[in-house]
């Protein structure tokens, strides 16, 4: 009997029988590419570092030898007393401090490691220019001098110390993991106690307790602290008081503004020139920010971005004539111009006041205008509300003819005016302004109208973008 | 199993694909080869009067202007991709930048190292601070972008930084947009005027040298700082030391 052959099919859903070879194909070359794809990115990650940890490295051994230098250099210069032995050295030192900080400033520190050399060693390279300058003109260093380059000396001797033991700890311990100083904070690791190799944190804290220093430069301690002149004992306004001022300001630019509001004030005990900030929406959609000082209710700053592009065009002297008469409906008298810039569809122009026939460069005003329209579309009086008062000024001791002397023979002299120019540190020098002309290029020259000594030289970059001083 | 693989397969696709393309701009103040061949075009379509120097001056301004106008394009006087591309130059790459890998310089379109250099250092200065102020702040007000800008630009003044514009905004660790690269976008119009007013002295924040978030900040040196100006999502202020 024949048996008949039962096909058994399957309880439920049919399913069609597939090869597994494509599937282990497909799976093969997706791992094989991954891990390929994987190798690459690692040697790459690998490349990137070593590049990154190479740069690191020679901006480390750099500062290193810098600071390492610029203690040799101080320590020469204390030995000499002659102002012709003391300048070149002091040139050095100034060439050696700049080496230092820059590439300090390269390295993956926290804030205060980096902030606390970095002060040093701006303060160690100005300190020695002021120095250079001097000793260049023939003046020998006074008491206050010598004791200030004493005690650069001596965190000098301490910090290339401190640095040479980094470098001897990176070496005998194969290098310096850059990836792990880079997360290092300063006071976990001032409180353990333990050198990490390349973190600077101990050379930092040798400079804790550095005393302040005053001296003819801008990095010089008594910069901070300085009281603007303008509201310097003037009583507090309200703050509707200053709101008021506010709107009196907008009011005088041409801008079509609506309602002035509170944004708020600088906290109490705090800042510089303490304020209180306004905003006020412009027809356009964006806003005019504008703040006036607590004391004394001057307007410090306006700034905005708005511009009429339907508006017409104006020409340079429709702008300033329109800033003129923005500056003294806002209370800025007898203003001058003298730089401006065109741009990105404004004109900003410098202004300083000319009193007496002297131009007062460092009781500077900016103004802004915009192209189209016209409107001023800010303002910035930081530097008048500084520095602006009624000065005492010196007895000239050089006659302009006379002052002639120190301009170059080969210079066609334009213009010679007198002015106040601002050097540095909060000092001021009385000069005598050449403006002259050499290989169709202008400069202006400052003569010291009291010791004739060359102050300064700017280069005048004149060109359809305006008129700017380098 | 199919879906795992697709997933796997999209992922290592990403990964090779995402490589930002760089837009190249031209704007006021951008000169070079770049800029005369964008002259020579607007020139000999009726947009522009003036000279082909490779200077973007006001009248370039306004041939570029009016040709946007008359294009349907932002009106914003700046030269980027999409103006390019209707002034048939696309794939010109920006400055600072490489040369495109998909186009090769040739004889019309020099490499771009040599196209669209800034008139000068001061410029270059301004753009990059332009490019800082909108990594870190291009959705910010104007006021607020100033504000990043002039602490850049206190920090330049103060001997706790680098002396440089390029100095300290390259400080390790000191940005955010330059550790994760969004300093390499295009800056916007505004951050660029914004950009233009702190390297002109417009200081918002009185002396600051920081700012951060208040509602993210939670290091205790950042709070101990002492606070001079709040503005929109940012807190401004100085070490006491």
């Amino acid at each position: 009997m024949k048996m008949k052959r039962l096909k058994i099919e399957p309880i439920g859903k049919k399913k069609p029988k597939r090869s597994l070879v494509p599937r282990l194909i497909i799976m093969t070359v997706l791992a094989v590419a991954a891990c390929t794809f994987g190798v690459y990115q690692y040697r790459d990650k690998l490349k990137y570092k070593q590049e990154a940890q190479n740069a690191y490295d020679k901006a480390f051994y750099e500062a290193c030898a810098g600071v390492d230098d610029l203690r040799g250099l101080l320590q020469k210069a204390s030995l000499l007393s002659r102002s012709e032995q003391l300048a070149p050295v002091y040139a050095d030192v100034w060439r050696a401090a700049s080496r230092a900080k820059d590439n300090l400033a390269a390295l993956p520190y926290d804030y205060e490691p980096a902030a606390k050399t970095s002060k040093y060693l701006s303060q160690a390279g100005d300190f020695a220019y002021a120095m250079f300058t001097k000793t260049l003109n023939g003046a020998v260093l006074s008491v206050e001098d010598a004791k200030n380059a004493a005690s650069i000396t001596e965190y000098a001797e301490e910090l290339a110390d401190e640095l040479l033991l980094e470098v001897a700890a990176a070496r005998v311990s194969g290098g310096v993991d850059w990836d792990y100083v880079s997360k290092v904070s300063f006071a976990e690791n001032v409180n353990s106690g333990v050198r990490l190799a390349g973190y600077i944190g101990s050379a930092a804290e040798t400079l804790s307790d550095y005393p302040a220093l005053i001296y003819d430069g801008p990095f010089s301690d008594h910069i901070q602290g300085i009281e603007p002149m303008m509201t310097k004992g003037q009583p507090i306004v309200s703050k509707d008081e200053a709101r008021e001022k506010a709107e009196q300001v907008l009011s005088v630019t041409g801008l079509h503004y609506t309602e002035v509001v509170d944004i708020g004030e600088t906290p109490e005990q705090s800042g510089s020139i303490p304020v209180y900030s306004f905003s006020a929406a412009l027809s356009g959609g964006g806003s005019a920010y504008i703040d006036v000082t607590k004391q004394g209710g001057l307007p410090l700053f306006l700034l905005s971005n708005e511009t009429d592009e339907r508006a017409e065009k104006v020409e340079f002297e429709k702008a300033r004539q329109n800033a003129e008469y923005f500056l003294s409906a806002a209370g800025f008298t007898s203003m001058k111009y003298s730089y401006y810039e065109y741009a990105d569809g404004y004109i900003t122009i410098n202004y300083a006041p000319y009193i007496g026939g002297v131009i007062m460069y460092p009781d500077l005003v900016k103004v802004k205008v915009c192209v189209n329209g016209g409107a001023v579309a800010g303002f910035e009086a930081l530097g008048y509300i500084t520095m602006h008062r009624t000065r005492d000024l010196p007895e000239k001791e050089l006659t302009a003819v006379s002052a002639l002397y120190y301009i170059p023979e080969d210079a066609k002299v334009l213009t010679v005016s007198t002015a106040v120019i601002p050097s540095g540190s909060y000092t001021e020098k009385l000069c005598y302004e050449f403006r002259v002309e050499q290989n169709n290029m202008e400069f202006l020259i400052y003569i010291n109208a009291v010791t004739g000594v060359t102050e300064d030289v700017f280069k005048l970059n004149i060109s359809e973008y305006g008129v700017l001083a380098e | 199993m199919r879906k795992a693989f697709f997933a796997m397969f999209m992922a290592m696709a990403l990964i090779i694909a995402v490589q930002p393309a760089k837009a190249a701009t031209y704007t006021w103040g951008s000169s070079g080869e770049a800029v005369k061949t964008i002259q020579q075009t607007l020139k000999s379509w009726g947009y522009y009067t003036g000279e082909v120097d490779g200077k973007y001056g006001l009248l370039t301004l306004e041939a570029v202007k009016y040709f946007q106008r008359r294009n349907g394009l932002t009106e914003d006087g700046v030269v980027g991709p999409k103006t390019l591309e209707g002034l048939g130059m696309p794939g010109y790459t920006p400055w600072p930048g490489t040369v495109s890998a998909t186009k090769a310089p040739s004889a019309t379109t020099p490499p771009a190292t040599n196209t669209n250099i800034q008139a000068s250092s001061r410029e270059n200065d301004i753009w990059l601070l332009a490019c800082v102020i909108n990594g870190e702040g291009r959705g910010e007000s104007y006021l607020g972008q100033v504000a990043i800008g002039a602490v850049v630009m206190n920090r330049v003044k103060s001997p706790l930084f680098p002396d440089t514009v390029y100095g300290v905004i390259y400080q390790p660790g000191a940005f955010d947009a330059v550790k994760d690269g969004q300093i390499n976008l295009t800056p916007t119009q505004s951050c660029i005027n914004a950009a233009r007013d702190a390297m002109n002295g417009w200081d918002p924040v009185d002396g600051a040298l920081f700012y951060w978030n208040p509602k993210t900040a939670t290091s205790k040196w950042v709070l101990s700082l002492t606070i001079t100006k709040s503005i929109e999502n940012h807190v401004f202020g100085m070490s006491n030391a």
